[in-house]
């Protein structure tokens, strides 16, 4: 379970004969709690490293000895709850054979990290873009990881040549938005179903057919609902 | 509001777009708004409370002009996708021909989360409803994805994110428009007849 600053481990004051690098880590926990935290609240743009710090409990000293700055510290929240997500994503994928259910699990693997953690989600896919040319150029090169493994699914198309050649680029946008939309109009993954049958159906229907498509959607919700 | 009053709006929401596309909005000082525009502090505060009102005068402007625009060409043709076809070029063209109020739109309003939510569904609503209108040339309107047009929306508008970010020095928006219409047409026509639009050559202007 994610766990807020407020619930961080906090070091001890005084003597307490732990080392520097455990105090470093404790440090960057609750500093990593507090970006997070307040970013999805206040908007990037509107939380300072003042904020920052006294929400962590963490001494000014202490931050600048481990980020230059709110950016920096913005980007190592944003490459861990890629790193994080990605793994999850990895195993996901890898309990599939195939490339549609493969894609299907992927897509319920995504709207369930956002659904189980709006904040970080909105993090990730929303303050990113209004945290400076750095920040946005990370989010791009994250998108652009995925469109190798979307693109694997022409292969399965009998017209493939012909598809549209930024397709791959299209369909994550489209899907990334719905979930953009969600988090910014609701402040929350509202119904994570409807949306997962939805998306599965709009992206993967231009590799598969519509007819397949929906029977994929069709079976992913059915087995997401025996699993419970 | 008269005229006078309604130039000096103009004139300082014109030049904030133009600073904040020079460094970004969040270091633009009401200061520079006034030198920029040769106002006075005094005329500024008169007309805007704050920096955040001009900027959601100027967004408000920038929106009804691409809204005007985008809109007189779709309802220029009578079948759709003809109808959206007309529009996304005219969207497209609005975008290369303004990239300092796209720019300002997409990265300073937009992801900043300073467009306010109504604002947000008044824009996007529009364009949503342009790409829905497909549904009643679909041949089965009910198997198409209630969530179709704000996916086709969402995917245009992130690929303008990285065109603004870009200012527009690398990507031709133009030219992106049959990819567009290939993916707004597929949910609602199939393969075949999205596939066909990216045929199609640009109208001549």
């Amino acid at each position: 379970m994610k766990r807020g600053p407020d619930e961080a481990p906090v070091i001890p004051l005084g003597r307490h004969g732990l080392s520097p690098d455990v105090v470093a880590t404790h440090q960057r926990e609750r500093l990593f709690e507090a970006t997070v935290d307040l970013v999805a609240k206040r908007g990037y743009r509107n939380t300072s490293v003042d904020h920052i710090v006294k929400a962590a409990r963490v001494g000014y000293v202490a931050f600048y000895d481990l980020y230059a700055g709110k950016e920096e510290c913005f980007l190592a929240a944003f490459d861990r709850i890629v790193e994080e997500a990605t793994e999850e994503l990895n195993q996901a994928v890898a309990g599939e054979e195939e490339w549609p259910q493969q894609m299907a699990a992927a897509l319920a693997c995504l709207l369930d990290l956002a659904a189980a953690d709006p904040k970080r989600a909105r993090v990730a896919l929303i303050e990113v873009q209004a945290a400076g040319p750095d920040a946005y150029a990370r989010y791009e090169q994250v998108f652009d990881r995925a469109v190798p493994k979307l693109r694997e699914g022409r292969a399965l198309s009998e017209e493939a040549a012909q598809l549209s050649k930024t397709l791959e680029e299209a369909v994550l946008g489209g899907v990334v938005w719905l979930v953009h939309q969600q988090l910014v109009v609701k402040g929350e993954l509202a119904d994570t179903e409807a949306l997962l049958g939805q998306s599965i159906q709009i992206a993967l229907s231009p590799y598969l057919g519509d007819a397949k498509a929906k029977a994929l959607a069709k079976g992913t919700l059915r087995g997401r609902a025996r699993k419970g | 509001m008269s005229d006078g009053q309604v130039a000096e709006r103009t004139a300082y929401t014109e030049a904030l777009i133009e600073l904040s596309f020079e460094s970004d909005y969040q270091s633009v000082t009401v200061d520079e708004i006034v030198a920029r525009a040769g106002g006075s502090r005094e005329d500024f505060e008169r007309t805007f409370p704050s920096k955040q009102a001009c900027a959601v005068a100027a967004i408000e402007g920038v929106m009804a002009k691409n809204l005007r625009v985008v809109q007189a060409a779709f309802d220029s043709e009578e079948r759709w996708p003809d109808s959206l076809r007309a529009g996304a070029y005219a969207m497209a063209r609005y975008v290369a021909d303004n990239p300092k109020e796209i720019r300002f739109g997409m990265l300073d309003m937009l992801w900043a989360g300073e467009m306010t939510g109504a604002l947000r569904d008044q824009f996007f609503g529009k364009f949503i409803a342009m790409v829905e209108a497909g549904r009643d040339f679909a041949p089965d309107p009910e198997a198409v994805p209630a969530l179709a047009a704000e996916s086709v929306v969402g995917s245009i508008t992130q690929a303008l994110g990285r065109f603004s970010l870009e200012r527009g020095e690398e990507r031709d928006p133009v030219a992106a428009v049959p990819e567009m219409m290939y993916l707004a047409v597929r949910p609602y026509l199939g393969e075949e007849a999205a596939r066909r639009e990216l045929t199609i050559p640009p109208p001549s202007d």
